[in-house]
């Protein structure tokens, strides 16, 4: 009796010892973690105050307005870091973080943005360069060159303001026009073009051109070997099964390039397609099914 | 004594999968297109910047940050740092408060595994440029055998 | 008190569990009838911040990020990337993004136009939809800076592609990768013509 109940007794012991340990864990790990999570909002900020381009940005501005903002922003951290609540102490921590990216804000001078908005609205004005051309050419195969004629007038005011506001350096101000022309150019051609559906033809000029289509269809079917079975071949079957097919390819391959050299394009092409059908076959012996 | 054991196999069972979990190789299974910038975030003292597409692209269409915003499609090539966000620019044209949580949570995005470099997660380029480096490490080794 | 004796039966057991763990690990791969060979685990997927391998699970902010399971679980799903095809979503208003900043109202100029772009032999042509694309994007996201919009101005080629140009700029990045093959080589030759 006694040698039965004292293993169940030790095993009620572990089950009671891995509750506690259950229960009280969660409280415990709470508290650390909130000081875990202090002590890093700590460190972050002081990085934030000290290190950061925005720190280094409002030291070297020689503004005096940003750097006293900063100091301001030090002085609530301190402050912070000797505060007894952690809720307060978070609390200051916001507010430095604030008062330093009010000191950032003051520091930047227009100039450092410009740079940017002058970036954004010459891409703007060359897509609306590009929608135009196409505009103009979409209007023509339709005849109806008077429609690109109504669109040019309907935009020309808005382009003539955005050239006369960045004349003046008024790039931001520059950009609700340009947009506006390019929101009309956009519509305009949506409305040509709605419904349609456009084929582009392949057709090579030469043997030649033909020749380095199928390089560029066998250089991409190797890359596709590389991505799509970057996992499988680490399996020595599939590799095996892959490898005789690849093997094949090469092979296909120097002979096509041979031939090319010597100007035989037909038989070059001819046999390149040869090569890529055992990369195809070569990616769906791993289980990979590619059309072609 | 059937108590013990099925006690003793519980703690065997999830010290196992405690442990197994602990100790398989961090694999990173990020979400694809998570992209990691990480030009100034370390050298700065801070974690890298993790932005994933996948959650800001439920919110808002890609043209608004590629188009209205001047956000360049290539990871790292934006040139960000604290100071234009405070402007306004780039991520500081939502996350201010007003559109978004504004920048005081610095965690929320450098919240990065310290040491991943930039790039965009599981994208095809890394994947042919890391089997290129690969393959390019295992002929070094072979030459020096 | 714990006993000696229970304790060496705990650690036989963790011992066996792991390596159990271990042991199946390395069958599952082996093995030729494996279940599901040609698939990729679920339990590879969509992994919560904390565990991606790119989000340090010891800073403050990695817990309080959603994870993309959470966000994920009502929306269409698909073979590759997020694991989410977001041309249905959108479509079907799962997702509904903004396209201005400030205006929850304003509505997307979508554009309807299909370019079909022929490619040799037996490989479906492309069908470009402009009309997916611009439910995201905008005239000025491609044109003219990747694409010039005018017939035959641009080449095209699957291996640039692959190496992040043209339609490689978004496709395998962010867009659908380019394993999804059948996507955009989507328009199958007539039955009569190799």
């Amino acid at each position: 009796m006694r040698s039965k109940s004292r293993p169940s007794s030790s095993a009620k012991a572990l089950i009671f010892i891995s509750l506690f340990i259950a229960g009280t864990a969660p409280a415990w790990a709470s508290e650390t973690s909130d000081a875990n999570h202090l002590a890093n909002r700590d460190k972050l900020v002081h990085t934030l105050l000290y290190d950061s381009s925005a720190a280094r940005k409002v030291e070297l501005s020689g503004n005096e307005a940003a750097i006293a903002k900063r100091a301001e922003a030090i002085k609530v951290f301190e402050a912070a870091s000797k505060h007894e609540y952690a809720e307060l102490r978070e609390e200051q921590y916001n507010r430095a973080v604030a008062l330093l990216y009010e000191a950032a804000s003051l520091a930047t001078s227009s100039a450092d943005s410009d740079d940017k908005i002058r970036r954004d609205l010459d891409n703007r004005q060359q897509s609306l360069d590009a929608l135009l051309d196409a505009h103009e050419r979409i209007m023509e195969e339709k005849h109806s060159s008077d429609l690109h004629a109504a669109l040019l007038e309907e935009i020309a005011a808005d382009r003539l303001a955005a050239d006369a506001l960045l004349a003046e350096g008024k790039a931001a101000a520059a950009r609700v026009h340009v947009d506006r022309a390019y929101v009309a150019a956009k519509l305009s051609v949506e409305r040509a073009r709605k419904g349609e559906t456009l084929l582009r033809e392949l057709k090579f000029d030469t043997p030649e051109d033909e020749y380095k289509y199928e390089l560029d269809r066998n250089d991409t079917h190797r890359m596709l070997l590389k991505v799509l079975l970057d996992d499988k071949m680490k399996n020595e079957r599939i590799r095996e099964g892959v490898n005789v097919h690849v093997a094949k390819s090469d092979e296909l391959r120097e002979k096509a390039i041979l031939f090319a050299g010597n100007k035989e394009f037909e038989s070059a092409i001819e046999t390149l397609e040869k090569s890529t059908k055992e990369l195809v076959m070569a990616i769906r012996s791993a289980g990979i099914y590619i059309p072609g | 004594m059937k108590f013990r054991l099925s006690a003793l196999l519980l703690v065997a069972i999830s010290g196992a999968a405690m442990l197994a979990f602990n100790s398989a190789p961090q694999q990173a299974q990020a979400e694809y297109a998570d992209v990691v910038l990480n030009e100034y975030s370390e050298d700065a003292g801070m974690r890298p910047v993790v932005f994933p597409h996948w959650f800001h692209r439920i919110r808002f269409r890609c043209k608004v940050c590629h188009g209205d915003l001047g956000f360049e499609f290539k990871a790292g090539g934006n040139d960000i740092n604290m100071v234009k966000i405070i402007d306004g620019q780039y991520c500081g044209a939502c996350h201010d408060g007003d559109v978004a949580w504004s920048i005081e949570n610095c965690e929320l995005c450098h919240s990065g595994m310290p040491g991943t470099p930039t790039q965009v997660h599981h994208s095809t380029v890394s994947q042919l440029a890391g089997q290129q480096r690969d393959a390019a490490e295992a002929a070094e080794k072979e030459t020096e055998e | 008190m714990i006993s000696l004796r229970t304790r060496a039966i705990t650690s036989i057991g963790l011992l066996a569990s792991i390596l159990a763990v271990f042991v199946h690990a390395a069958v599952a791969q082996d093995n030729p009838n494996a279940f599901n060979r040609l698939m990729k685990p679920p339990s590879e997927r969509n992994a919560p911040p904390e565990s991606d391998g790119i989000h340090d699970p010891t800073a403050d902010g990695t817990l309080m990020l959603q994870p993309p399971q959470e966000s994920f679980a009502g929306l269409p799903k698909s073979r590759s990337g997020n694991y989410v095809n977001w041309s249905k979503a959108i479509e079907n208003e799962l997702v509904t993004p903004r396209s201005d900043i400030h205006d929850p109202d304003a509505q997307a100029i979508v554009f309807d136009l299909n370019i079909i772009r022929e490619v040799k032999g037996s490989m479906p042509d492309v069908v470009y939809p402009h009309k997916q694309h611009t439910q995201w994007l905008d005239c000025s996201n491609c044109h003219p800076a990747i694409f010039i919009p005018m017939k035959g101005a641009n080449q095209i080629s699957m291996a640039s592609i692959l190496m992040g140009e043209k339609c490689g700029v978004c496709h395998g990045k962010v867009a659908f990768p380019v394993s999804e093959c059948r996507r955009c080589h989507s328009k199958p030759k007539p039955v009569d013509q190799p």
